[in-house]
């Protein structure tokens, strides 16, 4: 069965290069060329093709956004993407927004062949050296870790917390620190806006729940 | 014993006897006359030897002083004879040979021989007639003033200074209101009756008379007996003995209670006016009808500069008037004056140029007041002013004064109005030298023509100095005194007189009074001329049988000269009414008194009181009519006087543009003038109740001023002047006003207060207009202040540097010690820039250089200002630079900030160039090279056998392979695309993988909230930042991990890198430019308004925080 596919680069030199590779297979059938984003999204809703093969870096439309509408102009196509960039940030990216293959530009050809006939099964493939272990660990990296801003203070910020949560004045901190009182309020200032606090009591709630003070005392 | 004297002293006795003054002869025992000498003869009226009988004595008969004759036996000589007694000073009439009798004295002594035998009797005898007939005529003055005082009120006294008893006339007892037995006469008793305050200063007074033997005059209040105060006027004299030593004082009283009055109230309108004069902001000058400025108030002399002195010495016309034009206006103006308010321009004293407003008002007798405003300063109030009672007085002195020019070329004399009525010559007139000698007095006039042509004569110093008698057309007599002063042109015989100014002061008075005084040796004279009235009798035929001196001396007509015609000293106006009421009064017999105007010597008129009294018999009939006229002229003069200055006062108050009130001790209005009236609504409440409706604000604090706080109620109750006190009032009629409101009290001559004048200025729209313009200082002061603008004026002409607060702290700081002088300003600007500020400054004054200026300023705390100063002069029409305008910008920000883009710009390209280099240095070392080798490979790739072109082919893949890894970290390097095709996140997810790999660092990334996208800017900051700080940590910290935090707030993006390396002295990095890592991450964060935190200690790691502020960026998704 013929794979219909249609292509979307902006480069004419690599367009032909691969049009060239995939003229000698046989199941395969280039229905359409596309030189920017919005050529390519009109070739897909009219041809309905089984492949997209799309460079990410494209006038227009950028490969990204083509991604998120492919499936709604034809549900049925598959895209692979054929990129320069190799690093997991951009593959993670592409196949978070639905490429279902991701091939660096300068791989062996075979690679790209491979992927089309991968895609049209159904089936992801990356090209080496991407692998989807090295993929999974960049997405976990890529989510939201869990931070606590507390971590963001500075050693001096954390020394005026703990006073001012024991409930030191400006001047008694100043003195203990043996630095101007004019610097305390300073970090004072930062620490309650790094923390997002409001009042004296919200500092003295977040130093409870760090474990800077106790209610035993 | 004859024959003894005879024989040894016949000869001397006959030298003694001749030489005396006295008549002297001796008679024998029988009565013949053995010797005489000449005094005898003249006496007698002949010699002694005639037919007839001339025993005893050579007169023809001999009478008592009754008029009985005594006959020769009974003579005193022939008693002497016969009992050997001496007689002493006995006085009787001898008939002389022409049948006149004199009156005289006798001393006889009896003549004895050496045994003591009388031989006869020697008479010594003086003529005493004039002394015997001033003793006559003494008694019947004393009768006479005894009448002339009953009638006129006058009582005199004498007190004997030994006894200190005191005798007085009927008429003082009347006087005082009490019987003569009812007081004990003593000199303590008098002073008992004087209102107790005037008893010392009566006692003193008059001691002081007697010490120094002159006559006094003095006037004081006695307490009648009824309890009534009446004013006496006492003139005494003190009567010394032969020795010179007081024995007695005589005077006389007269009661002048009404004239008193009359010239008190004179004086306190004199005070009132002189009070007002002194207060009001007004210029007040008096020109008598000559021109002459007789007075002008401090408030003329403040504003004008000029003294009274100037005003009356100098062509003031001139100086105040520079601009003919004007001055053409100003005496056009004089001439043809109106009380409207009219503009002029004056020059004052200074140099000033005053916009002024004149009033003249012309008083009947030709007297001109000009009212001033100075309205170019309005705002000054006056100070209250003192003129002094004795300038005043000299001031109204010299107006009597007559004054005359005498132009010796043109020949024309010019006489004063006022020295044409000294001399009672006509207005129309002609004067001339000539005119003037023939009105000299005859007695004088030789000694006065030789002193006029030796003062014109050509060895004259040019003054002329003369008193001497006058003798009027009308034929009266007058003293005058005449001070001139020539000029002269030329030298030697040719010096020629060219004008002669000079005064002439009538001193008639003075020369009586000289006249008087001379005369004051004489008891009864001197009785006589105090008594101020004129007296007289008359029969009852109506004719006039006695005028005294003083009538005589007052009408400058004889007895004779009066008898020809009764009725013409009496004015005409005044004869039908006189006359009517005296012929009933005399029908009915009764007293009568009226008043009446008679005629001096010299044609003028004077008001007198004329009262007669009938002098009756024993039968009570009428025999006779005495009388006595009064001068009441001054009483009546005061009384006009009075009427004057009412009217005058009341001109003025009219005329004023301030309000004046006056009112009484108890602050009951008297007198309020129109502009008052305006200011208050037109309503003026009288007394008390006035403050206590009147509301009133203090303008300063805004509180109600209470009744006992006004500056009137404060005049009266502490005598305090108060000026210009500036209050907010609601008038009568409800609207709303700021006065000035000053006022002052009025003192009688004791200096006890009776009464507050207040004046009142209208100033509302003045005050509106400060607080306006005060307002928009202060909108120019914020303006400056908030733009850092300072503006300043240096007026050329005073020296005066004005500045607003901002320029001051534009070349000061808030150093306020330094701002008053113009060497300051200099001193404040940088060495360096002086040479050019003050080169711009004098170019400025000459042409008008450049206005704009670039310089530095050094503040006194050592700081550099940069300021951007422009100016303007402004000139006068003579293109006089007279002031200069300018401001001042502090651009030391702006500069400041030119020179950081400057740098930064410097260090972009230099970034840039090192860029470029880097691009360069890869393309031609790596790519240009592995390029070079592809060729090599390719080129000759077709000769090659397959197996061998295979592996070439091979090889040359390898290469193409590393281009595009080289080619790929070029452009991550240049700028990585994930950070524009995916966010933050992505970038720096790709940044510190590429990064681990690179430097074997591990990385610690973490983020929160962060996933979205931020603006481009916020991006690449805090991308770049993770990119430096971590470059930085791979080099210098020496640490195998670090930690890189991202999170986001609302408002906020925060950066942190955290390593525990080696650490660093954050200050120490920033101070040496050369280190422009952390330098440019810091001009990243600032160009974004945020701010960097760096907190690093050597040895205790490294902590950097970068917090952008979002506000600005939309958290819009980029494709």
């Amino acid at each position: 069965m013929t794979i219909s596919i249609v292509l979307a680069d902006d480069h004419p030199v690599l367009r032909r290069g691969i049009r060239t590779l995939f003229e000698a297979e046989p199941d395969f059938c280039v229905v359409g060329e596309a030189a920017d984003g919005l050529e390519a999204i009109r070739l897909v809703e009219r041809m309905k093709p089984d492949v997209l093969v799309l460079d990410l870096m494209m006038p227009g439309l950028s490969g990204l956004e083509l991604l998120r509408i492919v499936p709604q102009r034809s549900p049925q196509t598959r895209v692979v993407v054929v990129s320069m960039h190799g690093n997991n940030a951009f593959i993670a990216e592409a196949l978070k927004n639905g490429a279902i293959g991701y091939v660096l530009k300068g791989c062996a050809e075979e690679e790209i062949i491979k992927a089309v006939h991968e895609a049209a099964a159904g089936r992801r493939f990356l090209s080496p050296p991407v692998t989807q272990i090295a993929l999974d660990a960049y997405i976990e990296q890529a989510k939201a870790g869990p931070f606590d801003p507390h971590e963001t203070l500075t050693p001096r910020e954390r020394e005026v917390l703990q006073l001012a949560a024991e409930g030191k004045t400006g001047p008694e901190i100043a003195a203990r620190l043996h630095i101007s009182q004019r610097t305390v309020e300073n970090h004072r200032a930062n620490l309650m806006r790094k923390l997002a606090l409001e009042n004296q009591s919200e500092l003295v709630r977040h130093a409870l729940r760090h474990g800077l003070i106790s209610l035993e005392e | 014993m004859t024959t003894e004297l005879e024989l040894h002293s016949e000869e001397r006795f006959r030298e003694i006897v001749e030489l005396m003054p006295a008549a002297v002869y001796v008679c024998d025992m029988n009565g013949s006359i053995q010797q005489f000498n000449r005094k005898a003869v003249e006496l007698w009226g002949r010699e002694p030897y005639a037919d007839e009988d001339v025993r005893f004595c050579g007169a023809i008969q001999h009478l008592r002083l009754d008029g009985s004759i005594i006959p020769r036996d009974e003579l005193p000589i022939a008693e002497t004879i016969r009992n050997g007694k001496p007689v002493r000073n006995q006085e009787l009439l001898i008939e002389r040979a022409d049948g006149s009798r004199v009156v005289v004295m006798i001393n006889v002594a009896p003549l004895r021989n050496a045994e003591g035998v009388l031989v006869g009797a020697i008479n010594c005898f003086l003529d005493v007639t004039d002394r015997h007939q001033a003793e006559e005529r003494l008694r019947q003055s004393e009768r006479r003033l005894a009448e002339a005082q009953q009638v006129a009120h006058i009582g005199s006294w004498e007190r004997d200074l030994r006894t200190n008893q005191v005798i007085w006339s009927d008429e003082l007892y009347r006087l005082f209101g009490v019987r003569e037995h009812e007081i004990d006469l003593s000199y303590e008793q008098f002073l008992n009756r004087l209102v107790p305050e005037e008893v010392d200063r009566a006692r003193k007074l008059v001691t002081e008379a007697i010490r120094e033997r002159r006559p006094f005059s003095v006037d004081y209040r006695i307490i009648r007996a009824d309890g009534s105060i009446r004013v006496l006027h006492d003139r005494g004299s003190v009567i010394l003995n032969e020795q010179g030593a007081p024995i007695r004082l005589v005077g006389t009283c007269q009661d002048v209670t009404e004239r008193r009055e009359a010239e008190q109230e004179l004086q306190r309108q004199k005070v009132i006016l002189q009070t007002i004069f002194d207060n009001i902001p007004v210029m007040i000058s008096f020109v008598d009808a000559s021109s002459r400025v007789q007075m002008v108030n401090r408030h003329w002399e403040r504003v004008l500069g000029w003294s009274l002195e100037d005003a009356q010495s100098r062509d003031l016309l001139l100086e105040a008037y520079p601009d003919p034009a004007d001055r053409a206006r100003v005496i056009e103006y004089t001439l043809h004056p109106t009380p409207e308010w009219t503009d002029f321009k004056v020059r004052v004293h200074d140099g000033r140029t005053l916009d002024t407003i004149w009033s003249l008002i012309v008083l009947p007798d030709g007297t001109r007041i000009g009212l001033g405003q100075d309205i170019t300063e309005r705002k000054r109030a006056e100070d209250a002013l003192q003129q002094s009672e004795e300038r005043l007085f000299l001031a109204i002195h010299a107006a009597d004064l007559g004054i005359f020019e005498n132009d010796h070329q043109t020949n024309i004399l010019y006489w004063s109005p006022m020295l044409r009525a000294i001399l009672g010559w006509g207005a129309q007139e002609a004067a001339s030298l000539e005119v003037y000698f023939r009105l000299t007095h005859p007695a004088d006039r030789d000694r006065i023509v030789a002193a006029v042509y030796q003062a014109l004569g050509p060895m004259s110093d040019g003054q002329y100095r003369v008193e001497h008698r006058v003798v009027r057309p009308d034929g009266g007599i007058r003293w005058i005194s005449v001070w001139s002063r020539t000029s002269f042109e030329g030298g030697g015989d040719a010096r020629r007189p060219l004008r002669t100014v000079g005064i002439v002061a009538e001193i008639t008075e003075r020369k009586q009074a000289e006249q008087t005084l001379r005369r004051g040796d004489d008891r009864i004279r001197s009785i006589i001329d105090a008594i101020p009235v004129m007296a007289w009798s008359v029969q009852l035929d109506g004719i006039i049988d006695f005028l005294n001196q003083r009538w005589t001396d007052y009408a400058g007509l004889s007895l004779e000269q009066y008898l020809e015609e009764p009725t013409r000293p009496i004015h005409p106006e005044d004869i039908p009414r006189v006359f009517e009421k005296w012929r009933a009064q005399m029908a009915a017999g009764e007293g009568y008194e009226d008043e009446m105007r008679l005629r001096r010597h010299d044609g003028q008129y004077r008001w007198f009181l004329v009262r007669t009294e009938p002098l009756r018999d024993e039968q009570g009939d009428i025999v006779k009519w005495y009388g006595v006229s009064t001068d009441i002229d001054d009483r009546k003069r005061a009384e006009q006087a009075v009427k004057q200055s009412q009217q005058l006062l009341h001109t003025v108050l009219t005329t004023l543009p301030v309000g004046v009130l006056v009112t009484n001790r108890e602050a009951d209005v008297i007198l309020g003038n129109p502009a008052y009236k305006q200011i208050w609504g037109d309503i003026i409440i009288l007394g008390r109740e006035r403050r206590a409706q009147s509301k009133g604000f203090w303008h300063d604090s805004g509180k109600r001023i209470d009744s006992e706080s006004w500056a009137s109620a404060r005049a009266l109750s502490q005598g305090q002047t108060s000026l210009n006190e500036l209050i907010d009032i609601e008038t009568f009629d409800g609207r709303q006003k700021t006065i000035q409101n000053s006022a002052a009290p009025i003192r009688n001559s004791e200096g006890s207060i009776i009464g507050a004048v207040v004046v009142n200025e209208d100033v509302s729209e003045r005050v509106s207009a400060e607080s306006a313009l005060r307002k928009s200082e202060r909108i120019l002061r914020e303006a400056e202040k908030l733009g850092h603008t300072g503006s300043w004026e240096h007026d050329l002409v005073t020296g005066e540097i004005f500045n607003t607060e901002e320029n001051l702290r534009l070349f000061f700081g808030d150093n306020r010690s330094k701002r008053a002088r113009f060497e300051d300003y200099v001193d404040a600007i940088h060495p360096d820039d002086r040479p050019i500020v003050q080169g711009r400054h004098a170019q400025l004054l000459a042409e008008g250089g450049p206005r704009d200026i670039e310089f530095r300023v050094v503040w006194p705390d050592g700081s550099v200002h940069i300021l951007f100063g422009r100016a303007t002069v402004v000139r006068d029409d003579t293109g006089r630079a007279t002031r200069i305008y300018g401001t001042n910008v502090d651009i030391t920000e702006r500069k400041q900030a030119e020179q950081a883009l400057q740098n930064l710009s410097r260090r972009l390209l230099a970034v840039q160039e090192e860029e470029r280099r880097h691009l360069a240095r890869e393309l031609h070392d790596e790519v240009g090279q592995l390029l070079t080798g592809l060729r090599l490979l390719l080129k000759p790739i077709g000769n090659y056998p397959t197996e061998v072109g295979q592996s070439k082919l091979e090889q040359a893949q390898a290469i193409v392979d590393k281009l595009l890894e080289k080619v790929r970290g070029l452009s991550f390097d240049l700028r990585p695309a994930a950070l524009d095709q995916l966010g933050l996140i992505p970038a720096l997810l790709e940044l510190v993988d590429n990064y681990t790999r690179q430097t074997g660092v591990l990385v610690s990334f973490k983020h929160k909230n962060a996933e979205n996208r931020f603006a481009p800017e916020v991006e690449t900051t805090a991308y770049r930042i993770v990119q430096e700080a971590l470059t930085n940590v791979a080099r210098h910290a020496g640490v195998g991990g670090v930690t890189v935090r991202v999170w986001a707030t609302p408002d906020l993006l925060s950066v942190q890198i955290e390593d525990r390396g080696r650490g660093f002295d954050p200050e120490g990095v920033l101070a040496t430019s050369r280190s422009s890592g952390v330098a440019g991450m810091r001009e990243r964060v600032t160009l974004l308004d945020g701010q960097l935190t760096i907190d690093s200690r050597p040895g205790d790691g490294t902590q950097i925080t970068a917090e952008l502020p979002l506000g600005r960026s939309t958290k819009e998704e980029k494709p």
